[in-house]
């Protein structure tokens, strides 16, 4: 019977904000999310739905703020530059963890030996940590991180760390390896709640994979305290049950609204959509990187793709506005640059690319193609909002300039690898910025790929320019803030002036949520509960 | 009987076997997981040791005799996911997915029976056209489709049931079941319905059918003839003979319910193994997989065995040619 007194609730909760609706929904937070968490071990997978509830219930080092774009302490309460390589970071005081101990330097030594020391890891966050060369306890709460070069993202690489209590009772020697420690926390400890993921604004209460996780407050939190004492957060990856959930009133949030769906939900007065432009881009990227490209015909077998007038064709063939407005919904925001307005790092004064078939056209005959050339546009079918859909707008949209499209999907599963082995031509691909800045989403997008050094790793049309790199690689040691964002514009204007990319645009996050909540959209695409709560 | 089951056995230890097999080199030709699992933005380093971490980086072969090899000891492996031991999530679900598939079970039986013995038995009246024209609508209509229409109607623009999960749950006598208690009741009655209609229907249809045929048979007429009473004529002479061809079609769509209930777990996000299967092969859970899609082998190759015997001691025909051959 809870649930048809929920549903009733829901459903007046728009005609009477009064006391007995704000105090229900004051205890409980019901959630329903595309993808939740797969382990509660903060150091397990990296994976976006991991970060989501590590943010939640393991704080880290510090916070990247998605809705602001703003680095904000978090369990180090200050940090300072000592000089190029030397950090000197303030822990929180007051900060303690479920077993009563206060934070010290050694559970911060052992969280990040341990993130490289994770057993049948599906994937590490060891890139975060690769340019710290040593951690050190400085005594009197403080920690000295020293790194291999300058290192100016460096807090924003470990506000993804979340930091666990150290068992072993001794102070580890950090290394690149094991620190000379074999006992690891348990990854099966965390989900099972035998171990506590550190210090977070809530814990783990239950943790049922693929079905729901249930957090409660964590009172005697340092900072500011939760707005709900439970969230429940509920996995619902199919669009229409998703949607049908939030309707029928048995969760108040959903994050990821298909876009077939705004309709619905505002016609309905008791929700309100929450958006806010993320990081992730959504981009066509052509094989930049062999004499001969498989999926291209009548072309005598050259690759039309090396030509930049072929390339700067398709980024003028393209109506950003009407695949934004129309095939996204309005969810979405036109992109001529890999990094989205208002994160660190865009550069404001390149201008939007204009919408000229026209010229497209001039351009592929002066590249020698008159008659156009035969291509095959390859695109996931199951991996980004509409994805498919705005594969099958753009095929349109370069028929029109004359070329002569096939448009082919695959699955998830099997996309990403065909793309790594590089068996498509021209391919629509995603990246978001999981540091929250520019420039880590530069280097993996713009930079010439190269795997041993983790560069260019979603660059699998192999877009390559030494100018581009060079400004990057500048970037990268530079510590002062507005000398560096100088030369992240500088290297998106070169791949603008390149057309490297053909950048389409900047993906919404988009959370429907019911009047009674008030949820904040984040950048990131991140889901976080603690700064929801009733209103006021 | 035994050599009966004894070759049953052997043939159904075969069947997993290749099965297992063939899901090892579909799984393997399809891709690598470590690709869908690991970060875009993860160096080749990070991938390698993904690789390695979860056995990957060893030839299939040997990741096959590895397989076999911890199976036979009962450890089905681990998840590449969860890292957690797949028989301990799929035990997880199973509650869920058993309760569903029994309640549709009961309400397509118990509605299915009844209604194809009366069409069958009075085809051309009122009631009897109605039953047919309701079956003939509920084996038209896509499951998933009238999944969305019932949350529309009865969890939407009426409501009156609760729409996705399985409500309260409860623990009596060792099993963990929402069927325990009145709110599990309310959350299973939408998708239990949703599930049991094409079933239902394709039931009505072949009870109608088996009845109308035995009708018609000599012995029908010559026990009304013989003054029987109605009611024994039909329960003991038709309703008895009709059960042979049903108890096939029930034991095959039982086993549908139990492994197959993907599309109404999905569309109901009832957290059952269905959903589980479809979450699994969409990030390449190869353990996961092959732990499931073995579980569903062995489910028919049990249901099936039922059914064997259950036709024996319905029919002695059966019984004669099973025992001929066993001997």
């Amino acid at each position: 019977m809870k649930s048809l007194l929920s549903v009733a609730i829901g459903g007046s909760l728009l005609a009477a904000t009064s006391l007995l609706a704000v105090q229900t929904s004051a205890a409980e937070l019901k959630v329903g999310l595309a993808a939740i968490a797969t382990s509660a071990d903060p150091h397990f997978h990296r994976a976006g739905f991991n970060f989501d509830l590590r943010e939640n219930i393991s704080d880290a080092l510090a916070y990247a703020n998605g809705v602001d774009g703003a680095l904000e302490p978090r369990l180090a309460s200050a940090w300072e530059i000592v000089d190029d390589t030397t950090w000197s970071l303030t822990l929180e005081p007051n900060a303690r963890f479920g077993s009563g101990d206060a934070l010290a330097a050694d559970d911060v030594i052992y969280s990040l030996c341990r993130v490289r020391n994770v057993p049948e890891s599906p994937g590490l966050y060891s890139s975060f940590i690769s340019t710290i060369a040593s951690v050190t306890d400085a005594g009197d709460g403080k920690v000295t991180i020293t790194t291999k070069a300058p290192d100016p993202n460096l807090m924003r690489s470990l506000s993804n760390i979340g930091i666990v209590e150290n068992p072993t009772g001794v102070t580890l020697a950090y290394d690149e390896e094991t620190c000379g420690n074999d006992n690891w926390l348990d990854t099966n400890g965390f989900n099972d709640g035998s171990i506590s993921a550190g210090i977070g604004h809530y814990t783990v209460k239950t943790f049922t994979p693929d079905v729901e996780i249930v957090l409660e407050k964590n009172a005697d939190y340092y900072g500011a305290a939760a707005g709900y004492d439970t969230v429940t957060i509920k996995a619902l990856p199919d669009n229409s049950a998703r949607i049908a959930a939030l309707l029928g009133g048995s969760v108040d949030v959903i994050n990821a609204v298909p876009i077939n769906g705004l309709d619905s939900i505002t016609a309905d007065d008791r929700f309100y959509l929450a958006s806010a432009p993320s990081t992730l881009l959504i981009f066509l990227l052509a094989d930049q990187g062999q004499e001969t490209t498989p999926k291209v015909t009548g072309t005598d077998g050259k690759n039309p793709y090396l030509d930049p007038l072929v390339r700067q064709a398709l980024n003028l063939a393209i109506n950003r506005d009407e695949i934004a407005e129309l095939v996204m919904g309005g969810m979405a925001q036109p992109a001529s640059q890999l990094i989205v307005g208002g994160v660190f790092g865009h550069n404001p004064a390149i201008k939007p690319y204009l919408y000229n078939p026209d010229r497209a056209r001039e351009l592929l005959a002066q590249a020698g193609y008159p008659d156009g050339f035969g291509l095959t546009l390859t695109a996931p079918s199951d991996r980004y909002v509409n994805g498919a859909q705005v594969a099958q707008a753009v095929a349109a949209m370069l028929t029109q300039i004359g070329l002569d499209v096939t448009l082919e999907t695959f699955p998830k599963s099997v996309y990403f690898e065909k793309a790594s082995a590089y068996e498509y031509s021209l391919y629509l691909g995603g990246a978001a910025a999981d540091t929250g800045e520019g420039l880590s989403l530069m280097l993996n997008l713009a930079a010439t790929r190269d795997t041993e050094k983790g560069e260019g790793g979603a660059n699998r049309g192999r877009y390559s320019n030494p100018v581009t790199d060079d400004l990057l690689h500048q970037a990268q040691r530079t510590l002062d803030d507005a000398e560096r964002e100088a030369l992240i514009g500088q290297a998106s204007a070169q791949v603008y002036e390149d057309n490297g990319y053909v950048p389409l645009y900047h993906e919404f996050g988009v959370w429907a949520v019911g009047n009674g909540v008030y949820f904040e959209p984040n950048a990131n695409l991140t889901n976080i509960f603690y700064t929801a709560h009733p209103p006021q | 009987m035994i050599s009966f089951i004894l070759r049953r056995l052997l043939q159904s230890l075969i069947v997993v076997l290749v099965l297992s097999l063939v899901l090892f080199i579909g799984l393997w030709l399809i891709g690598n997981p470590v690709d869908v699992l690991i970060s875009s933005e993860a160096t080749e380093a990070d991938r390698l040791a993904a690789m390695k971490a979860l056995g990957l980086d060893r030839p299939i072969w040997e990741q096959y005799l590895v397989f076999l090899g911890n199976a036979v000891q009962g450890d089905w492996g681990t998840s590449f996911v969860y890292k957690e031991p797949v028989t301990r999530i799929l035990l997880q679900r199973l509650p869920a997915s058993i309760e569903l598939a029994l309640v549709a079970f009961v309400i397509a039986i118990g509605f299915a029976i009844p209604a194809g013995l009366y069409a069958g038995l009075r085809p051309q009246s009122r009631l009897g056209r109605a039953f047919m024209s309701f079956s003939l609508i509920g084996v038209s209509i896509p499951t998933f489709w009238q999944g969305m229409l019932l949350i529309v109607a009865f969890g939407i623009m009426m409501p009156i049931l609760p729409v996705g999960d399985r409500g309260e749950v409860a623990t009596h006598f060792g099993i963990t079941s929402s069927l325990w208690t009145l709110d599990g009741w309310w959350h299973v009655v939408l998708p239990a319905f949703s599930l049991a209609l094409l079933k239902l229907s394709l039931l009505i249809r072949v009870t109608r059918t088996a009845t109308l045929e035995i009708t018609r048979l000599d012995y029908v007429k010559f026990a009304h003839a013989k003054g029987v009473r109605t009611w024994r004529v039909v329960f003991v002479h038709i309703l008895r003979n009709a059960m042979v061809p049903l108890i096939t079609v029930i034991g095959i769509e039982l086993g549908n319910l139990l492994a197959y209930g993907v599309i109404t777990e999905t569309v109901f996000s009832w957290p059952g193994l269905g959903k589980l299967l479809i979450n699994s092969i969409k990030v390449l859970d190869r353990p996961m997989i092959v732990a499931q899609l073995t579980y569903t082998a062995l489910l028919f190759i049990a249901i099936n065995f039922i059914v064997d015997v259950l036709h024996m001691t319905i029919d002695p025909r059966v019984r004669a040619a099973m025992g001929r051959r066993s001997t």
